[in-house]
């Protein structure tokens, strides 16, 4: 395994600033350091004691060591509706929280005498906020795993899809590329996937990691959320596409709209955005198996392109508001339109 | 990157001085009133949380004895049913009035903003610091979060590190803190 530093100390103590002298926010895994850090302030929140707080991380750094990960961090909690990458990567950490450590109760504590409860989850409870379950929820998608991981077919299925089908997916990792690898390797115990997607109102029959024949039913309250992916044609129409702010940014459901194209044949290929909504700042992502092709930022209003040459595959990527990228947390654009095409 | 409007120059430089700036962990502009710094946390992996976002104003910089405000801000992402903020100042710094300040809200829906300001008073130079917890139920579920925020006072350094820890460099070149080797006997509820 690569070297890891966990760096804690009982200075650590969540304030911005500088890390050095025990600012580090929160307990975290920073991936560009691959180091994790805790929390250790004494009656403010301390998390060397909260066993599933520290494995939670290390998730994350199995992800980014082992698997992939291209969720876009930042803030995230239980009952949140946040986009799918996000999702699925704390999901993930939190499902393998309880993995590890055999108990599903994850707890955080915090304050006087840590004292106080700042989260617990049962990660075995089935039941949850109706209205927040789904693909774009951590709870959802760490029930789902820990459940699977509880079942007959144990933690190598869940392995596997990590370190391999996951880690090379031509989509962005999300429930769907894992359950698509999932179900793929795993015929013998695709009732008891389904019946787990079904308890937390994900579709059963999408065919692919895209959900490309659109079966996915569950809009989480927001209509602009549906497709998952929207496919690209090369040559074809513009088709109008949404982003918003309803459920907060930078990394909640819908800031960012996933789009993709298969290409035949080796040339430049242009995606380009025009603004339909007045003032709107669209902001374009290209990628290829996690990795980054290319980016069209701006910062003003105004259509953007971006020309790439490309070789035969498939592409993924998103179109967002540069707006959204702001950690202020409140919504300041509502919904957002864009036209885009590819040609 | 690839810069396909009509920008300027200008433009261009601004936004890669702003990638620079995302690859720090950190991110602190100075916004409102002259002098008042709002910072804010970059893209990392952190654990879950209530959704709750706070911030905060304080003057950049104050003096011993100081009356100083400090703006907090609680940005709420989801429909609560109650929410309480409690306030406490850590050594070297005294809340006015004295004691823990709270402050109880009612149910409200998504997106919530709650701002609360108190005053402060320093007794001594250094990065001193307010802890702000917030606790709430959430579509009933009881959740929480922790902001400690730090003053400058005074003109001494900004660090905060012990006397006694020594700050040195490991054989891999990471620097580390040498803590000293005592044990509290402080009970962990958990």
């Amino acid at each position: 395994m690569p070297q890891l530093l966990i760096n804690w100390s009982i200075n650590n103590r969540p304030a911005i600033g500088d890390p050095s002298a025990g600012e580090i926010d929160t307990s975290h895994y920073n991936p560009p350091e691959n180091q994790i850090y805790i929390l250790g302030k004494e009656n403010v929140d301390t998390d060397e004691f909260d066993h599933h707080v520290v494995a939670h991380e290390w998730g994350h750094y199995f992800e980014a060591n082992f698997s992939r990960s291209d969720s876009l961090g930042n803030d995230h909690g239980p009952g949140e509706k946040l986009d799918p990458r996000v999702a699925f990567s704390e999901g993930f950490s939190n499902a393998f929280s309880g993995m590890a450590i055999e108990d599903p109760n994850y707890v955080d504590t915090m304050g006087a005498k840590q004292g106080t409860i700042r989260v617990y989850m049962n990660l075995s409870y089935i039941n949850g906020d109706p209205a927040s379950i789904g693909w774009f929820s951590e709870d959802s998608v760490q029930y789902i795993l820990y459940a699977l991981y509880r079942s007959n077919m144990g933690f190598n299925p869940i392995y596997d899809v990590l370190v391999n089908g996951q880690k090379t997916a031509r989509s962005f990792t999300t429930i769907y590329s894992f359950i698509s690898f999932l179900k793929a390797n795993n015929p013998a115990y695709l009732a008891t996937i389904d019946n787990l997607l079904t308890a937390k109102n994900i579709t059963t029959t999408a065919i692919d990691e895209w959900d490309s024949t659109a079966t996915e039913a569950n809009n989480g309250g927001n209509a602009n959320t549906l497709p998952v992916y929207n496919k690209l044609i090369a040559g074809a129409a513009p088709f109008q596409i949404c982003v918003d702010d309803k459920f907060g940014i930078p990394n909640k459901l819908k800031n960012r709209s996933f789009i993709y194209f298969e290409i035949a044949s080796n040339g430049n290929y242009t995606i380009h955005a025009d603004v339909v909504t007045v003032g709107g700042v669209p902001n374009i992502r290209l990628t290829s198996k996690g990795q980054d092709v290319d980016s069209a930022n701006n910062s003003t209003t105004g259509p953007a392109s971006l020309t790439e040459t490309l070789t035969p595959g498939i592409y993924v990527g998103e179109v967002y508001d540069y707006r959204h990228l702001s950690t202020n947390h409140t919504s300041i654009t509502g919904e957002v339109c864009f036209n885009v095409k590819l040609y | 990157m690839k810069i396909t409007d009509k920008r300027s120059f200008k433009k261009h430089w601004l936004w890669l001085s702003m990638v620079c700036l995302l690859v720090l962990s950190w991110q602190c502009v100075f916004a409102g009133e002259p002098g008042f710094a709002i910072c804010k946390k970059m893209s990392y992996k952190g654990k879950p949380s209530a959704p709750i976002s706070i911030s905060y104003s304080v003057p950049a910089q104050n003096s011993v004895g100081d009356s100083i405000p400090v703006t907090i801000t609680i940005q709420v992402l989801s429909d609560f049913d109650s929410l309480k903020l409690e306030a406490i100042a850590e050594e070297g710094l005294r809340l006015l009035p004295s004691g823990p300040y709270e402050r109880s809200y009612g149910s409200r829906p998504r997106n919530a903003a709650l701002s609360e300001t108190v005053t402060v008073i320093p007794s001594q130079e250094g990065r001193l610091y307010l802890n702000v917890f917030v606790t709430g139920v959430f579509n009933g579920k009881k959740m929480g979060h922790t902001r400690s925020i730090p003053l400058n006072v005074g003109t001494t350094s900004a660090k905060t590190l012990k006397k006694s820890n020594q700050v040195t460099t490991d054989s891999k070149g990471q620097k580390i803190v040498i803590m000293p080797a005592e044990e509290k006997t402080t009970e962990k509820t958990k």
